[in-house]
């Protein structure tokens, strides 16, 4: 029996007035994970964006991690070889290792946000909707590796309820959950978020126990913030041997996944070009003060600017929407990390606070745009 | 009587007027009654703070213990009698990350050591830069080295970081995490030591300068001969070679000088 | 009308539930914000708005009649502000620590919607005693806020209530423990989430009224 007859048979159960109506919508969202829904949009009232339902765009977009994914888990065997003084050829041992301590984040961070999503559809009485797919996977991926799973589990749930939840659910909310996420971190437990000791795994069952006993290692933007030298040479910063969150090393990583995103149309590549550019310009024109071995440009390829400007930036909801818009709105966030990260001593990395105040604009961005272009048809119309 | 016409301009006048008056009077009185308590109140937590830096911390009655053993000398700095022994409290104020930073700072008799410190702040970062006034961080002060030659090597550096020539000793453990509260601390330091190190000179000189005490003389250097020390070992040739027309070790610093007086 | 009659009692209940001026008036947040990080000011503070507003509104009460019409919000505001610095004297005088605490935020009590709010709204147009209640009601109310929130602020944030430490020494990470205070809970952002919660939480209950 196939499994359309399967699933089928079992939807009675899960419909109103069924046995196990309670779960209704988490049988709907499994369903609707292996079929396209039979419904179509109604036609009053909606903008219809794309022929694909959103699953199968969120799909696209966990695809496009993958290469970040992969280098991230390799990357934390190859830190943790490196402090403890191991060779580190061993390419397969040490992405077992990342994948041992990435693991336990990725089960938190989903079972924590699907958790709570699901529990609010079901009692909105509305279907669990898939956008936390792609935020459950960007969460590990910004937090350093010693990062315990329980602080991890709260603020992903504060992120859920405060920045999504709150305001609607998917689709209107107005800041990106992953980034609230990681500024809720970076706020309330400041030890465990930056410093030098969070970076490297000495024993990744310490990941889960949540021990610090971390080895003690900079970032290059800890090395710039402190105004050490760089010990990582440019190559480094674009391979992604060098120590920082999980998924944000490697540039050469996160470029394969613009790639793919751009050329699947789910990403703009208007706000990926013109993030770098505000980047790039910015980083030119504010070099940091006595920095050695570091190129301006090597701004844009370290801490997190392009996984930011590819992963969280692009996220249709919270960006400007105006084709124009989208230019400004990822100029600007380019050009903010970088201030805050060279004028603000309090901050090393900026592209995190850069992209939320980014998110508060982005309406108003789209608002002068609409605006602009009304009153030059209203012209036209007088003429 | 007749209703008083609220809205006219003499009532409105007179009524201001006297509510003026009669509310000047009573703050007045308020303020000058209670002044005396309130400004006991400011003096009592600034001796507080100072009776903390020198290891005296939650003192039950602290003006009794401040009036026993701090003294307030001219300059802004303190003399403490600990035991009998003098130490001498130096002011400190400076900037942290997000706001003033201040404390005090106590010194041996030796004037080279630390006895104590106390640091607060207004707006540091909680959890990160705020546990400057935390006891362990405090506590970690005494006993450290205050002075390299002239200048101040004491100073908050992050593990691992201090300068080589720094020996441990002059080397206090910076709050994880809090590297730029640390840096204002160390900054303080150095910039209100420095200015203070004059009084620390005297307050260490003393009265007596007689020449049996222990020698104030550096590695590879002499002791002064009879009369008076010199001020600092930088006044004591290195060795007799420099004077040429000296006789014994002993004498070096006095050959120095064409007229057998020292500096 | 007799001193504890029911409309009396009105007056001094609905503030303290269902018309309380944070959480449904939505007065007087800011400084519901900025002195709840520990217990200890939180109560000192509502304690003090509770006796300014009270006393604020008899005065204005008494003077209700006689207050010219064009000077009216002036004469509020110098009665208020009047208090207020009566208030910040004495607690300069008897408990310090807790005024350096509070440091601007008792001199902007006078700012306070509340106050301001309920003399307007209410003395101007009651006898005293009402005004009395209705004053006690509204500064309890608004100091029943700032105690959860100052409550739960100081629990979370620093793990002592009052100062007294709550959470176990051997609990901390540092000590071999597993957790760690939420630095975000010493920071006003936090408190105003936590507001929200309170809200949020006396709607729910409230739905039906």
């Amino acid at each position: 029996m196939g499994l359309k007859k399967i699933l089928d048979n079992m939807k009675p159960a899960f419909s109103e007035g069924g046995k196990l109506s309670a779960f209704g919508s988490l049988f709907d969202a499994a369903e609707t994970f292996f079929y396209v829904p039979n419904e179509t949009a109604k036609v009053r009232g909606a903008h219809i964006h794309d022929a694909i339902d959103s699953k199968r765009s969120i799909f696209f977009v966990i695809i496009a991690l993958i290469p970040a994914i992969l280098f991230g888990m390799y990357n934390i065997g190859y830190q943790h070889n490196l402090a403890v003084g191991v060779p580190t050829d061993d390419i397969f041992g040490q992405f077992l290792y990342g994948l041992g301590v990435m693991l336990p984040k990725i089960v938190v961070s989903y079972a924590v946000g699907l958790g709570i999503e699901c529990a609010v559809a079901q009692w909105k009485k509305e279907e669990v909707h898939e956008g936390f797919f792609v935020t459950g996977m960007l969460i590990p991926l910004i937090v350093p590796v010693n990062c315990p799973l329980w602080i991890l589990a709260i603020a992903t749930a504060f992120a859920v309820i405060f920045a999504k939840e709150v305001f609607g659910g998917t689709g209107m909310n107005i800041f990106n959950p992953a980034l609230v996420t990681r500024a809720f971190l970076f706020f309330a437990y400041p030890a465990m978020m930056s410093g030098d000791k969070v970076w490297v795994n000495e024993n990744y069952m310490d990941c889960i126990n949540g021990t610090i006993d971390g080895y003690s290692c900079a970032t290059p933007l800890g090395q710039l913030g402190a105004g050490e030298p760089v010990t990582y040479d440019a190559m480094d910063t674009i391979i992604g041997t060098i120590p920082g969150s999980i998924g944000e090393t490697s540039f050469i990583a996160i470029m394969i996944g613009a790639v793919i995103l751009i050329w699947a149309g789910i990403a703009s590549w208007k706000i990926i070009v013109s993030t770098f550019v505000g980047g790039a310009l910015l980083a030119y024109l504010l070099p940091y003060e006595g920095a050695q071995n570091f190129e301006w440009w090597e701004q844009l390829t370290v801490g997190g600017f392009a996984f930011g400007a590819v992963f969280m930036a692009t996220d249709p909801v919270t960006a400007a929407r105006t084709e124009c818009g989208k230019y400004i709105y990822g100029f600007l966030i380019g050009a903010m990390a970088i201030i805050i990260r060279v004028l603000n001593p309090g901050f090393p990395e900026g592209m995190m606070l850069a992209i939320l105040l980014m998110n508060v604009f982005a309406p108003l961005i789209d608002y002068c745009f609409i605006q602009s272009n009304i009153n030059k048809r209203a012209k036209r119309a007088v003429k | 009587m007749a209703k008083l016409n609220t809205n006219s301009n003499v009532y409105t006048i007179v009524y201001a007027s006297v509510m003026v008056i009669i509310v000047a009077f009573l703050l007045a009185f308020v303020a000058s009654s209670l002044k005396a308590t309130q400004d006991a109140n400011v003096a009592r937590d600034v001796k507080g703070q100072i009776l903390s830096s020198v290891n005296l911390r939650g003192e039950a009655d602290v003006d009794a213990k401040y009036a026993e053993v701090i003294t307030e000398n001219a300059d802004g700095t303190f003399t403490a009698n600990i035991n009998g022994e003098q130490k001498l409290i130096v002011p400190l104020k400076g900037a942290g990350l997000w706001g003033p930073i201040w404390g005090y700072i106590s010194v041996n008799k030796d004037g080279e050591t630390v006895y104590g410190a106390f640091f607060n702040h207004e707006g540091e970062t909680a959890g990160l830069g705020a546990r400057i006034v935390e006891e362990w961080f405090q506590t970690g002060f005494n006993g450290k080295k205050i002075f390299m030659g002239d200048e101040v090597a004491l100073g908050v550096y992050k593990a691992g970081k201090a300068p080589s020539n720094l020996s441990a000793d002059y080397v206090v453990d910076a709050v994880t995490g809090a590297t730029l509260t640390s840096d204002g601390v160390r900054n303080m330091l150095q910039k209100c030591i420095a200015q203070y190190a004059d009084a620390i000179k005297a307050f260490k000189g003393g009265e007596s300068k007689s020449c049996d005490a222990k020698p104030c003389c550096g590695e590879g250097q002499c002791e002064m001969a009879d009369s008076c020390c010199a001020d600092s070992c930088a006044d004591c040739a290195s060795s007799c070679d420099e004077c040429g027309a000296c006789k014994a070790e002993k004498e070096c610093g006095a050959c120095c000088e064409s007229d057998n007086t020292n500096k | 009308m007799s001193l504890f009659s029911k409309e009396n009692g009105e007056v001094f209940k609905s503030p303290l539930n269902l018309n309380n001026p944070v959480a449904v008036q939505v007065l007087g947040i800011c400084s519901a914000l900025a002195v709840t990080s520990q217990l200890k000011p939180a109560i000192v503070m509502g304690l003090s708005v509770t006796v300014i507003t009270a006393f604020a509104n008899v005065i204005i009460s008494l003077l209700r009649k006689t207050i010219p019409n064009r000077i009216r919000i002036i004469v509020q505001l110098v009665v208020v502000a009047a208090l207020v610095t009566i208030v910040s004297n004495i607690l300069k005088a008897y408990v310090y620590d807790v005024s350096v605490q509070l440091s601007v935020y008792v001199g902007l009590i006078i700012t306070n919607c509340i106050l301001m709010g309920r003399l307007e709204a209410f003395a101007m147009q009651n006898g005293p005693w009402e005004s009395f209640l209705d004053g006690v009601g509204n500064g309890l109310g608004y100091a029943f806020v700032l105690v959860v929130v100052g409550f739960f602020r100081e629990l979370l944030g620093f793990g002592t209530i009052l100062g007294f430490q709550v959470v176990p020494d051997c609990c901390y990470m540092e000590n071999g423990g597993l957790y760690l205070n939420n630095g975000m809970m010493t920071m006003p952002a936090m408190a105003l989430i936590l507001v929200a919660c309170f809200i949020w939480a006396h709607r729910s209950i409230n739905k039906e009224k």
